[in-house]
């Protein structure tokens, strides 16, 4: 990455790099011995971890605005293609958001209940929009079931 | 003039990949862990004070790193997948890139003015270790006392000041002969030692090290103070 030819340490420098040479390579550390390497040489990471987590919760935030717009967007150029479709298709929706919303309501009733009042007052675009959601939750739904039979915390 | 690119922070299946390392257990710990390590492979840490952990001017190997992650997120940093596909890595590289500048305007010393480096984008950037204020510890004092003809002188004492024929006096006669030498491989290699007597020799040098520099400072009449006359 950088072509420049390497600064030749003093002879002093040499001496200070020797001194802190331990010889072990933190690539082969797992996370616990990485923590401990940094206590015993008592690195105060308190601060450094929390704006990590912090920045890493900013960019998990910026990541779930991005599918949200990415699926809002899908919503529109299905709601598209429906509309351009006609009728038959629009009430095929309808049946399978229905469907989607007592399904739903069967573990989450509450939630349901608000989807069906959507539902009820829905135009075409937005029963795209109710169904890209149902769908995402379902997939949500099934990946928690996933992962809570793969991690027992 | 070439014009300064916009900043363009990470999205899309970028910032998939940066979140997911990040994700990784330790990903901090380990970036902290290899600045240090870099750190100290650069002699960047007082040989005089072994708790000394920040590096030059104060700032955390933690916070460097947090700063390096920050920066690769908003676009300050411009992320190639195509050339660094490990967002890890190309952490790595930035603080490489960093360290080394460092050691640059080490060289440099008497420029008091911060120095800015030409960021990836194009954008001068302050770097973050450049930008700090100059210590005043022994380390200073030697480094550029008669530029720095004093602090190495050091090496060689200390070398003399070691049993004749050692391991140990072998490694720090090598060091000083020969930069690669701080490479304990390479070192190894040319004395043709094993891995065990090395690391014996090892720790025998960093046992020996405090008294002889304590006594080598006070028998050269180095003090802290110096670092005035220095400037």
């Amino acid at each position: 990455m950088n072509d420049k030819k390497p600064i030749e340490l003093t002879k002093l420098e040499r001496l200070a790099a020797l001194l802190r040479d331990d010889g072990i390579d933190s690539e082969t550390m797992n996370a616990e011995q990485l923590a401990q390497y940094l206590k015993v040489r008592k690195v105060d990471m308190s601060n450094p971890q929390k704006r990590f987590l912090a920045v890493l919760k900013k960019s998990k935030a910026r990541q779930s605005l991005e599918l949200a717009r990415e699926r809002r967007l899908k919503a529109v150029d299905k709601s598209k293609t429906i509309l351009s479709t006609g009728a038959d298709a629009i009430e095929a929706v309808k049946e399978k958001v229905r469907a989607m919303i007592q399904n739903l309501g069967q573990h989450d009733p509450d939630q349901a209940q608000v989807y069906a009042r959507e539902f009820e007052k829905a135009t075409p675009e937005d029963l795209a929009v109710l169904e890209e959601d149902l769908t995402l939750l379902e997939m949500e739904a099934s990946d928690n079931g996933q992962g809570d039979s793969q991690n027992p915390r | 003039m070439e014009l300064a690119q916009e900043k363009v922070p990470l999205s899309g299946a970028r910032l998939a990949v940066a979140i997911k390392a990040m994700e990784t257990a330790g990903f901090l710990e380990r970036l902290t862990v290899r600045i240090m390590k870099l750190a100290a492979a650069k002699g960047f840490y007082n040989p005089f004070n072994n708790e000394d952990v920040d590096l030059p001017g104060g700032k955390s190997a933690g916070d460097l790193a947090v700063d390096i992650i920050e920066k690769s997120l908003d676009g300050s940093y411009t992320w190639d997948e195509k050339k660094q596909p490990d967002f890890y890595w190309f952490c790595w590289s930035r603080a490489e890139s960093i360290l080394s500048n460092w050691l640059t305007k080490n060289r440099r010393m008497t420029t008091m003015s911060p120095i800015l480096e030409d960021g990836e984008n194009g954008e001068l950037d302050s770097n973050p270790i450049n930008t700090a204020a100059d210590g005043s510890d022994i380390y200073e004092v030697l480094r550029f006392r008669n530029g720095g003809a004093l602090g190495n002188q050091l090496l060689e004492d200390f070398a003399l000041s070691l049993t004749d024929k050692s391991h140990e006096q072998a490694i720090l006669m090598a060091v000083h002969d020969d930069r690669e030498c701080i490479r304990r491989g390479h070192c190894r290699e040319k004395l043709a030692v094993s891995e065990g007597d090395y690391d014996a020799a090892m720790k025998r040098i960093q046992r020996a090290a405090p008294k002889f520099l304590t006594e080598w400072c006070h028998k050269n009449n180095i003090k802290t103070e110096d670092r005035k006359e220095v400037r």
